[in-house]
């Protein structure tokens, strides 16, 4: 399946990152330089049309004339003032050239020299300073960055008791930065690269050589390459075109905040991609248990991190399947409740106007519709949603006889397992999911929900992500990668690296490792 | 058909089975009446007629309190128990439902009669469980004591579920499920034994032994539901009953006593009645079949281990001779109860203790031969009983009793 997928996508990529340099994708047209700074400030009107954000600022430096071009907002004026403006209009130099210039008297550290006019123009977009001097066939871009940037804080989405506090932001080099402090080897590997024709976000893929598989980076690099969108706002807009199977509910790509998770996922073998302006990293390929994994679990103790990940595991469980074994054990099998049980549902349940199934479905939609409201309100108004939830559904239904109170049990159980999942792709596809099973055992009790969960225990069997199986290393088995599965071993117990993406640099630390008392004859 | 269509058809073709089944074996829980006990007699015509006792669920919501009983009984008559079932149905606002009935009552004369022609719906039936315990009726009706309501439980089943459960610390009560009960009597000896259930004055309980005072007015509060003995049956006929000690006694042989006592007098001269209870902890018997010059006998090795549970009299307990003392007499007590265990269904010719079986072990050839006799030589066969009582343990306290 995957080699026809890599035919498909030889035959149809008409121009490959990968040999190109890719940041001269868009530059494939050559315009030389004008000459006279007029011309070139003409061009750049031509080019840019008439937004008002473009500054032109024209200088004399000895008998040239020059320019510089800016977009306002997107650089740091006193930076320009300090490293450009000042030292050039305080040069002596009578006949000024462009490299003296940049070897003299710019003190920025980030100069590039161009000589296609295009991808010069491109760059100001980026937030750069063009510097053109009257007679020189090149321009110059200097790296002033000013534009406003979020602090590095803790993610709101993710956080943790106990681990590192610092979460990605919308910069692009700040996050690579990030990752960076964590994976100092050489062999990081961070490549830059363009997407969305109108929006030229920057992306970052990032992997370490030596772990990651080439097969892989080239097989994400060829998905990009695909990609041939005009804009490209969030991360899950890439994550919808290089997903291995775009029908499926269950995410196949991993999304986090968290540079710690990002560097952990790095040293497995996988693959980062980081998107300009949103602070969601992507890594891939994933295992359907990584979502039911946080990143706590390898700070605190092995122990608690098993009986936590069987606590989520279950909770999973609950989330998907509770509505509907009530509704299948009430309606169909109700030999199969224990009898005190089955006496006081049955005296909950009296006088409640609906059948069972009905009844879960109105109050399984009445909670998403409070959580979603809850979601997106604004943080004063979601506090009035939480009480006219908490008194509508939980108290005045049950008291008005609507709704029993068995079911407003077994739709709060349901609310706080799902909440217990880590992952929120994953909890919303369970969330989705509910309904299928609850309405399947609505119709044919326990027999119906048990063939539904067969066709999504099939559909997770066939997921792939980036061509490698999502439920490993369950299935397929890989034993020595249980051990980081639904239990946590001790760090010291996991020699090796996951199958899934480290499968070409297994050994990950000596055995042996297990702590021991040192004898003071040692 | 285009793709759009297969689609359209398998999404209609799943919202069909969704709505279209709905009414295949769905039922409510709420348009359910829980039957929690039935009972069986007969009427004068020689119709069956079933009592019911079901739930009305809408009275165990705790929040709305009423004065209202829990339950409801009532009764159907028919030719057969499954006409008498649906003639209650005539009578029941709600499909009875039989799935959680926890007791089966059958009335002590319908019992005499004979149980096989009744057996067949219980294990006909698929909604009605195996593991709902037997009982027989002895002076009271079942309809009676399904309207008898335990102070404790508010559902008078779920009462008589809880003494049942309870049975293991007297060893008094014959119990059986539905299921034990059609697997023994379908045995090799066709015979079997289950609890029998009486209401009695309190103060004329049938063992004389326990005497509390009638309580005033209420008259139900001077009567109690009492379950005690074991009714012994011979190809599923009510032959004999045995009383509490008896139960004891059997219950000793076949090794299903739990936590039983053993009240015996106290093995020291004295004026008062004072007596030493000991409490069965483990217990291991063997029921050994010989022959002696061809002729059957049966040895019943008991060996208890127990636990010195209440000592009325100055009796020292440190000194072995005494506790030794107190051995004898326990292993006396227990010998007595075996004997008139044995006594009484050797009267009956009811093998209910399985001596039969062995024999057969023993000697297969002998078994064959004599399997038709085996009622007569049962009702002659000697029996003897050796004893090992051994106390190991007089809890938390060795000394004697200060005077």
């Amino acid at each position: 399946m995957l080699r026809t997928l890599l035919q498909r996508l030889k035959g149809r990529s008409k121009k490959s990152l990968l040999d190109a340099n890719p940041n001269t994708q868009e530059q494939s047209e050559y315009v030389p330089i004008p000459d006279s700074v007029e011309d070139i400030k003409v061009q750049i009107h031509r080019e840019l049309g008439t937004s008002n954000d473009v500054a032109f600022r024209t200088i004399q430096i000895g008998r040239k004339k020059a320019l510089l071009v800016f977009i306002k907002g997107m650089v740091n004026s006193d930076q320009i003032n300090e490293h450009l403006l000042r030292p050039l209009q305080r040069t002596n130099m009578s006949a000024p050239s462009l490299s003296l210039l940049q070897e003299r008297y710019l003190s920025a550290a980030e100069i590039a020299e161009h000589d296609n006019f295009k991808a010069a123009v491109l760059e100001i977009l980026s937030g750069q300073v063009l510097l053109a001097l009257e007679g020189a066939a090149k321009v110059l871009t200097v790296n002033t960055p000013g534009f406003p940037n979020r602090a590095v804080e803790e993610s709101a989405t993710e956080s943790v008791i106990r681990g590192p506090r610092d979460g990605f932001t919308e910069n692009l080099l700040q996050n690579t930065a990030l990752i960076r402090r964590r994976v100092m080897t050489p062999n990081l590997t961070i490549q830059h690269l363009e997407l969305g024709e109108y929006s030229r976000t920057k992306v970052a893929l990032a992997w370490i050589k030596g772990i990651a598989d080439p097969l892989l980076v080239n097989e994400i690099k060829k998905r990009l390459d695909r990609i041939n969108i005009d804009a490209i706002l969030e991360s899950g807009y890439i994550e919808e075109f290089i997903e291995d199977n775009p029908r499926s509910l269950f995410p196949q790509l991993r999304g986090t905040e968290r540079p710690d998770k990002v560097a952990a996922d790095l040293f497995e073998g996988r693959v980062a991609l980081i998107t300009d302006n949103t602070p969601f990293a992507l890594t891939m390929p994933v295992s359907f248990w990584q979502f039911l994994q946080a990143n706590e679990d390898y700070y605190e103790r092995p122990f608690i991190a098993t009986a936590l990940r069987m606590l989520r595991f279950y909770a999973l469980l609950i989330s998907l399947f509770l509505p509907a074994i009530y509704v299948a054990a009430t309606t169909f099998h109700q030999e199969m409740i224990p009898t005190s049980l089955a006496l006081s549902i049955a005296g909950s349940r009296e006088g409640t106007p609906f059948p069972a199934v009905i009844e879960a479905l109105i109050m399984e939609i009445a909670f998403e519709a409070l959580r979603e409201a809850g979601v997106r309100l604004p943080k004063p108004v979601g506090q009035a949603v939480s009480i006219v939830g908490a008194l509508v559904v939980g108290q005045a239904a049950v008291e008005a006889g609507l709704v029993s109170p068995a079911m407003v049990i077994v739709v709060a159980g349901t609310a706080i397992a799902s909440f217990v999942i880590p992952y929120n792709g994953l909890a919303i596809a369970i969330r989705l999911l509910r309904f299928p099973l609850l309405l399947a055992a609505g119709a044919m009790g326990l027999y119906g929900m048990v063939a539904i969960f067969f066709v999504i225990l099939l559909h997770l069997c066939s997921l792939r992500s980036l061509g490698r199986p999502y439920m490993a290393p369950v299935s397929p088995i890989i034993i020595s990668d249980l051990k980081d599965t639904s239990v946590r071993f001790p760090i010291w117990a996991m020699y090796s690296r996951p199958w899934l993406g480290g499968r070409h640099n297994r050994t990950r630390l000596e055995r042996g490792g297990k702590p021991r008392f040192h004898d003071r004859r040692d | 058909m285009g793709k759009t269509k297969k689609w359209m058809a398998f999404g209609l073709g799943i919202i069909l089975i969704v709505t279209g089944s709905s009414c295949w074996d769905r039922r409510e829980i709420d348009d359910l009446s829980f039957v929690m006990a039935m009972g069986l007699e007969q009427t004068d015509q020689g119709n069956v007629k079933i009592t019911v006792q079901v739930v009305k669920s809408g009275e165990l919501v705790p929040t709305a309190p009423t004065n209202q009983k829990p339950y409801w009984v009532i009764s159907g008559e028919g030719r057969n128990i499954f006409e008498a079932v649906r003639n209650l149905s005539l009578r029941s606002p709600r499909r009875l439902y039989f799935a959680h009935n926890q007791i089966i009552l059958f009335d002590r004369k319908l019992a005499e009669d004979g149980l096989t022609k009744y057996l067949d719906f219980f294990i006909r039936n698929f909604e009605l469980r195996k593991t709902a315990m037997i009982m027989i009726t002895v002076e009271n009706t079942p309809e009676e004591l399904l309207n008898f309501e335990t102070e404790i439980e508010s559902i008078p089943a779920q009462g008589l579920v809880g003494i049942i459960r309870l049975q293991g610390t007297n060893d008094k009560t014959g119990v059986g499920t539905l299921q034990e009960f059609i697997r023994t009597s379908a045995g090799e000896h066709k015979s079997t034994a289950c609890g029998v259930l009486r209401i009695v004055q309190t103060h004329t309980f049938p063992e004389g032994d326990i005497v509390s005072p009638p309580a005033e007015g209420n008259p139900q509060a001077m009567k109690d539901l009492f379950i005690e003995g074991a009714a012994v049956f011979l190809e599923n006929k009510l032959k004999t009953i045995l009383d509490g000690p008896e139960t004891m006694g059997y219950r000793l042989i076949t090794g299903e006593v739990e936590k039983g006592l053993l009240v015996f007098d106290c093995p020291v001269d004295s004026q008062d009645e004072e007596h030493i209870a000991l409490e069965i902890v483990n217990n291991s018997v063997e029921v050994k079949g010989t022959l002696v010059e061809g002729k059957p006998q049966i040895t019943v090795d008991l060996s208890l281990r127990m636990f010195l549970g209440e000592i009325q009299c100055p009796l020292d307990i440190l000194k072995p001779e005494n506790i030794a003392k107190v051995e004898k007499a326990a292993g006396e007590k227990a010998k007595r109860m075996m004997e008139s265990a044995v006594q009484k269904t050797q009267d009956v010719s009811c093998d209910i203790m399985g001596f039969g079986h062995a024999l057969a072990i023993k000697d297969k050839q002998w078994w064959r031969e004599n399997r038709e006799k085996w009622p007569e030589i049962y009702a002659a066969i000697p029996v003897n009983y050796t004893v090992k009582i051994e106390v190991f343990s007089t809890e938390i306290r060795t000394k004697q009793r200060s005077n």
